[in-house]
């Protein structure tokens, strides 16, 4: 009987993303999206293309509005602020 | 004679060329680390921005890898941006946890005190009182956001530790 | 590693470093270390008016815990040689 499961660890499955157009949720009520150029076990990420939106709170109403906020060429994120990645949905 | 004499210089500064390759090698080695990115800064006039808001300007003495730095004859300054005040009080040593560092830097001495020029000095502890005070304010809404994101599904990024 | 190494081959480009307090700092990056500290050169100050005494300041050394991001001029930047050490780091820390 072949044991031929390997065991693996959740980041090796975003291995497959490299070069994939992601969504990452980060702390602050921020988002972004971007191509995964790198990553490693801290969540530190290389993006390319990304776009930042920030989910920012309207004192008064208490609504809150997503601000799409900036685009940038090349980012580095630092893993302490990731909260989960994953692919974009397909519309959008 | 003579020729020993030569070969011997000779044979001297191909040594000293190796161990200055070396040297260069072992420098190198170090060139990316905690320290090395500091002890260019010893015993010069620098600020440290703190975790919790303050700023200090001293002389860095001595620092160590995780970056806790000895600051000699400290000010401890206080800016009101909106008021355009601040306040001094000197603070002699400080000892600083590294883990408590936003950013240091090295000041220029000749132009260290030109951003002073625009601000009013007021007594310390004033400043300071309405730096709490607005800081009391930043976290009570700090607060209210939290609550206000948790509530519709997001998470906060707010800590009352850090008001840098 | 894989950062750390990725910075040093960033030393002398112009970035931008923005801390958790969503204050952006430009520089140019004169050393880095495994905590991914940065230390800038020549900090071009759009952030004066929060932090007035950075005018003076020569050279900073800013803590790796309070960096949000850091962005980079794509120029600087091989991706595919980015890529395949990401996917080699992936190995080796299995």
């Amino acid at each position: 009987m072949a044991d031929s499961f390997e065991s693996t660890e959740p980041l090796d499955l975003i291995k497959s993303l490299l070069d994939e157009t992601i969504v990452v949720k980060l702390r602050g009520a921020r988002e972004i999206i971007g191509k995964l150029h790198a990553y490693d076990s801290h969540c530190n990420m290389v993006l390319g293309d990304a776009t930042e939106t920030i989910y920012q709170i309207n004192d008064s109403t208490k609504e809150i509005t997503p601000i799409e906020k900036k685009q940038s060429e090349m980012i580095f994120v630092r893993g302490d602020s990731v909260i989960l990645f994953s692919s974009p949905d397909l519309d959008g | 004679m003579s020729g020993n004499f030569s070969s011997i210089a000779a044979s001297n500064a191909a040594v000293n060329e190796l161990t200055s390759e070396v040297d260069s090698l072992y420098l190198e080695q170090y060139a990316f680390t905690t320290s090395a990115a500091i002890v260019g800064s010893l015993n010069k006039s620098v600020f440290v921005l703190l975790r919790d808001g303050r700023n200090l300007f001293g002389i860095l003495r001595t620092f160590d890898q995780y970056a806790n730095l000895v600051i000699q004859d400290t000010t401890e300054r206080v800016y009101l941006l909106e008021e355009k005040q601040y306040g001094e009080i000197f603070q002699d040593n400080f000892l600083i946890r590294g883990e408590n560092v936003v950013m240091f830097g090295e000041l220029d001495l000749d132009a260290e005190d030109d951003h002073l020029k625009e601000f009013t000095k007021i007594d310390y502890k004033e400043a300071n009182a309405k730096l709490n005070k607005k800081n009391e304010e930043k976290i009570k809404k700090g607060r209210e956001h939290t609550k206000t994101y948790l509530q519709q599904g997001f998470t906060s990024d707010f800590s009352k530790a850090d008001l840098y | 590693m894989l950062f750390f190494s990725f910075f040093k081959t960033l030393v002398d480009q112009q970035i931008t470093v923005e801390l958790k307090n969503d204050i952006e700092i430009t520089g140019t990056l004169r050393s880095v270390d495994q905590y991914l500290n940065i230390k800038l050169e020549n900090i071009t100050n759009k952030e004066s008016i929060r932090y007035p005494h950075l005018n003076a300041v020569k050279t900073l050394f800013i803590r790796g815990s309070t960096i949000r991001y850091v962005h980079l001029p794509k120029s600087a930047i091989d991706v595919n040689l980015l890529q395949d050490a990401a996917r080699k780091e992936a190995m080796v820390s299995k």
